[in-house]
């Protein structure tokens, strides 16, 4: 039956072909421009999901800033280089937690600015963010006193330039005028959003020195990973431990979810254009509908009368033109969705982003195109299903 | 004769003129009966089939078909009677533009609930026993008007009307053809048993049928 009624509706269209095409057109574009806006919001979710993962679904780095002098003198009780291994410590297991702080100090190798950052951190980190040695060894707790540091590639490199020498095990290095010894040099570690420097072009130095340079021994940021089953859950139970125990307010969040807002970010105009597009051109799709199969009646009111003489009811005389109007309305979805999908994918590539043919977004397509169909398919419909069948067929 | 149909005391007034094109009119049709229904324009011939085929209502009196009143039944009802016992020929044919004339032919038989490829096999019968089973393919508007007047009165044949209701059939047909598709009416009449209600302003062709009625002119109310 459903052959049959495709064929009816199609002697139908390729007699008014020329009169269907323009509201085709219109529900092509349309619905896709529903279609690339459902698809481009599926690919970015699903760019982001990858970044979450990569970057770890349940971790985000927090910073905790005191804003009171009463808050600060808890904050020093707690957070200052000596104290903060407890502190961490006592977050375990709910929450493993590794200090860092960036130190403003100049970082040379024999008197040649090495344009590195400093970072005073736990040896934990190595561990948490699954960096590991190319060449040496990675800090150890044991290290806490003695004047090591490990290095990024891209600091091992430098050295080499500047000493023209292929090791780089051993050397000694200036921090802020204090010399310590290379003791290992990292991995290529791909840059994390997440964090504030970039390993690869970074110093890495037990925290227990940080009072060698008479900096704020305070350490204020703190990736942390928590057992919570999404990143909002873990930001929230750790913003109340810290409220708790340190009495302080504010603590900024930097997780993956930020990928998400970016790439959205990224997509707004071209979503905004989208949507403009898909409202416009679907309303006027089913304007055009609308005004077509009106007109239609008119022009078949002979064949509605005599289909009405020939045994048919208003449900079949509504039926019919229903199916008509929800056919083309059809045709003209599933052209979107070849237009929207193609849309799509060159929205998503000039992204740099990985694209997905996604069903949810084809059936968001197909649905809205069934419902233009519908409603620019009822009152048409409706309307001959009233008309009197000698009037029409004395027309 | 065995009585198939009959009206008793029908009046139809056009309430926008307050015209009655019938008053209390009277008409039996018998069993494989044909009847010429004649009168001036205006003179409510079109009206009494429309009246007959159950296409319009009367504002009074009682329509029988075989024994049992049918004024009063549901619409989906007097369709279903319109589809088993009528047939329908209308002057300017009316076939569908974008069907075939195979599937003009079928189009009473959709209604019926018969499945397409029955309709068309039913449809194909009738068309070949006409002799048009060459045109089965074609669109209307590739056929004379005499073949496009076969095919509708095919269409009429393929659900076996009772009755077959004809609105000037010839009207709108040359001399050579008008008697051709007479000639196939009054055939099919006798062979398939059924009566022909036929409104025209012909002379010849009314004196073909069994009965004529005249009509009278309308009477303003």
């Amino acid at each position: 039956m459903l052959i049959f009624w495709l064929k009816d509706a199609f002697s139908l269209f390729k007699y008014y072909r020329t009169r269907f095409i323009f509201s085709l057109v219109g529900i092509a574009v349309g619905v896709g421009a529903i279609c690339a806006l459902s698809a481009v919001k599926v690919v970015v979710n699903k760019n982001s999901e990858q970044l979450l993962q990569k970057y770890g679904s349940g971790r985000f780095v927090a910073t905790i800033m005191p804003m009171s002098a009463k808050e600060q003198k808890l904050v020093e009780a707690k957070l200052s280089s000596h104290a903060v291994s407890q502190f961490c410590q006592d977050l375990l297991p709910n929450f493993q937690v590794v200090p860092y702080q960036l130190l403003n100090i100049k970082s040379t190798q024999n008197s040649k600015n090495l344009d590195a950052v400093t970072i005073a951190t736990a040896s934990d980190i190595f561990s948490l963010m699954q960096w590991r040695p190319i060449q040496g060894r990675v800090l150890h707790p044991l290290d806490k006193h003695d004047k090591v540091a490990m290095i990024g590639n891209q600091v091992a490199e430098k050295i080499r330039e500047l000493s023209s020498a292929p090791e780089v095990i051993g050397k000694a290095i200036s921090l802020g005028g204090h010399y310590f010894t290379v003791i290992g040099i990292l991995e290529y570690v791909e840059l994390n959003p997440l964090l504030d420097f970039d390993a690869n072009q970074s110093i890495f130095i037990d925290l227990n020195l940080l009072n060698r340079f008479n900096a704020n021994t305070i350490l204020d940021s703190y990736i942390v990973e928590g057992v919570e089953q999404t990143i909002p859950e873990s930001e929230a139970k750790f913003r109340d431990i810290i409220k708790n125990e340190l009495g302080v307010q504010q603590v900024f969040f930097r997780d993956a979810l930020v990928f998400q807002q970016l790439l959205f970010k990224q997509v707004m105009l071209t979503m905004k254009i989208l949507t403009l597009v898909a409202a416009i051109t679907l309303f006027l799709g089913i304007l055009s509908i609308l005004n077509l199969f009106i007109i239609l009646i008119d022009e078949r009111k002979k064949e509605i009368g005599l289909r009405l003489s020939l045994g048919a009811t208003s449900s079949h005389i509504t039926w019919q033109f229903l199916r008509e109007s929800i056919l083309l309305s059809s045709i003209g979805g599933i052209s979107g969705i070849v237009f929207g999908q193609i849309t799509a994918y060159i929205i998503v590539r000039k992204l740099e982003m990985t694209y997905y043919g996604e069903w949810k977004s084809w059936m968001v397509g197909f649905s809205c195109s069934l419902l233009v169909g519908i409603g620019a398919g009822i009152i048409p419909a409706k309307l001959a299903a009233k008309l009197h069948p000698v009037k029409l067929i004395n027309s | 004769m065995f009585c198939i149909a009959k009206l008793i005391n029908i009046s139809k007034i056009f309430p926008q003129s307050n015209v009655a094109v019938l008053e209390k009119f009277n008409l039996d049709i018998g069993y494989n009966e044909s009847i010429a229904i004649m009168g001036a324009s205006g003179s409510g011939k079109t009206t009494l089939l429309s009246i007959l085929g159950l296409l319009d209502s009367p504002n009074q009196g009682q329509y029988f078909l075989h024994d049992k009143e049918i004024l009063q039944l549901s619409h989906q009802h007097k369709a279903k009677i319109r589809n088993t016992m009528f047939g329908f020929v209308f002057q300017s044919h009316l076939l569908i533009p974008h069907y075939t004339c195979l599937e003009n032919c079928a189009l009473p038989l959709y209604y019926r609930g018969l499945v397409p490829r029955e309709a068309h096999e039913k449809a194909e019968s009738v068309l070949s026993a006409l002799g048009l089973q060459e045109l089965s393919k074609r669109l209307p508007h590739q056929l004379s008007g005499g073949q496009q007047q076969r095919v509708s009165i095919a269409r009429a044949m393929v659900t076996k009307p009772q009755i077959l209701l004809a609105d000037e059939p010839t009207s709108a047909l040359d001399t050579a053809t008008k008697e051709e598709v007479l000639d196939l009416l009054f055939t099919l009449a006798e062979e398939r048993k059924f009566s022909l209600v036929m409104v025209t302003h012909d002379q010849t062709v009314a004196n073909r049928c069994s009965r004529i009625i005249q009509l009278n002119k309308q009477v303003l109310c």
